[in-house]
């Protein structure tokens, strides 16, 4: 047998063996993410999560008698412990009412308490309305049942009728007929400026 | 027609800041309509007006606020000259006060009733119409 017909019968062993050793490792060097694949979470979040239990994008609605749409959403909550009552950060309120117009309460944290029906809104809170009213306060309680809400403390806001200080403020309905109204109270000081109207 | 006699020390700015100081305030809202209740005090510049109650009505078109109506023993007062009635019509942009309902202006000492009287603050003038009734007080001292 000369040197040619020796190394194609070698090469027929060879290149086989090549070939099923190339195929074996495919399945080896597949891609790493298998099923269990790690969730992207820093070690903190882990670690914090897992000493107290936590809520993401928790989201609350209701419907009142009356037919207003209330709903309340935040970007995370905790359930309340003994000695802590259950928080919520970002919390974002809606009231919509039957007319067509609504309200909305943000605030940076607050407790929601579904059971004694009320959400208590605090740290900045921001009250705006469709009706062209910005109001600031620090705190808010609002009820979920119904549109009815006040602040124990000062509140200040602007609106299509000038800046304005109040007392305390409340949101409500003296009777399911009638209108919400928002209600500034315990002495109100209000600044309109025409000029500002007349430059643009 | 009716009775011109002048009003207010100086001639208003309708521009100035107007200033409304009351025990509430209410929004409707609903219409959005926002009304004063409990000894509302209005000022501007030299012109002061109280009320138990004051209404804001808005401009359609331009937004801003078009008029305050008070009612319920409105009182004005501007310099010397303060004038009362049961309601008054403050339009802001012309800085003109419609007051009627027995209007009572006094002046110094002299006293002038009437139906219904315009207040131009702007011209420093009021207008009186309706049953005027002047009661001038003869100078004792002179």
């Amino acid at each position: 047998m000369d040197r040619y017909s020796r190394t194609v019968a070698f090469l027929k062993v060879l290149l086989p063996l090549l070939a099923l050793a190339i195929l074996a490792t495919v399945f080896l060097l597949s891609r790493t993410d298998g099923p269990n694949a790690n969730i992207p979470f820093a070690e903190g979040d882990i670690t914090e999560r897992v000493r107290d239990q936590r809520i993401t994008r928790p989201f609350f609605s209701g419907v009142t008698d009356k037919g207003e749409e209330i709903t309340v959403d935040a970007d995370a909550a905790r359930p309340g412990t003994a000695d802590r009552p259950g928080g919520a950060d970002n919390i974002r309120a809606t009231i919509k009412m039957t007319g067509g117009t609504s309200i909305l309460l943000e605030s940076d944290s607050g407790a929601i308490d579904p059971t004694g029906d009320v959400v208590m809104l605090t740290g900045d809170v921001r009250i705006t309305s469709s009706t062209g009213l910005h109001v600031q306060t620090e705190a808010l309680n609002a009820a979920l049942s119904g549109v009815r809400a006040d602040t124990p403390g000062r509140v200040t806001g602007t609106g299509p009728m000038g800046r304005f200080t109040a007392g305390r403020m409340e949101i409500g309905a003296k009777s399911d007929e009638e209108d919400v109204h928002m209600l500034f109270k315990d002495g109100v000081n209000l600044i309109y400026e025409p000029q500002k109207l007349k430059d643009n | 027609q009716g009775t011109q006699v002048a009003f207010g020390a100086i001639k208003a700015d309708p521009t100035l800041p107007v200033e409304v100081t009351s025990d509430t305030l209410d929004v409707n809202q609903t219409d959005g309509s926002a009304v004063f209740k409990g000894n509302v005090l209005i000022g501007q510049g030299e012109m002061r007006m109280s009320a138990q109650r004051v209404l804001v009505i808005y401009n359609q078109e331009r937004g801003g606020i078009q008029r305050l109506q008070a009612t319920g023993d409105v009182v004005l007062v501007s310099g010397p000259d303060a004038a009362e009635a049961d309601r008054a019509d403050y339009s802001i942009d012309t800085g003109v006060i419609v007051m009627t309902g027995d209007v009572l202006l006094t002046q110094g000492r002299n006293a002038l009733t009437s139906d219904e009287m315009t207040v131009n603050l702007t011209t420093g003038t009021a207008n009186m119409v309706g049953r005027v009734k002047t009661i001038l007080q003869p100078d004792e001292d002179n």
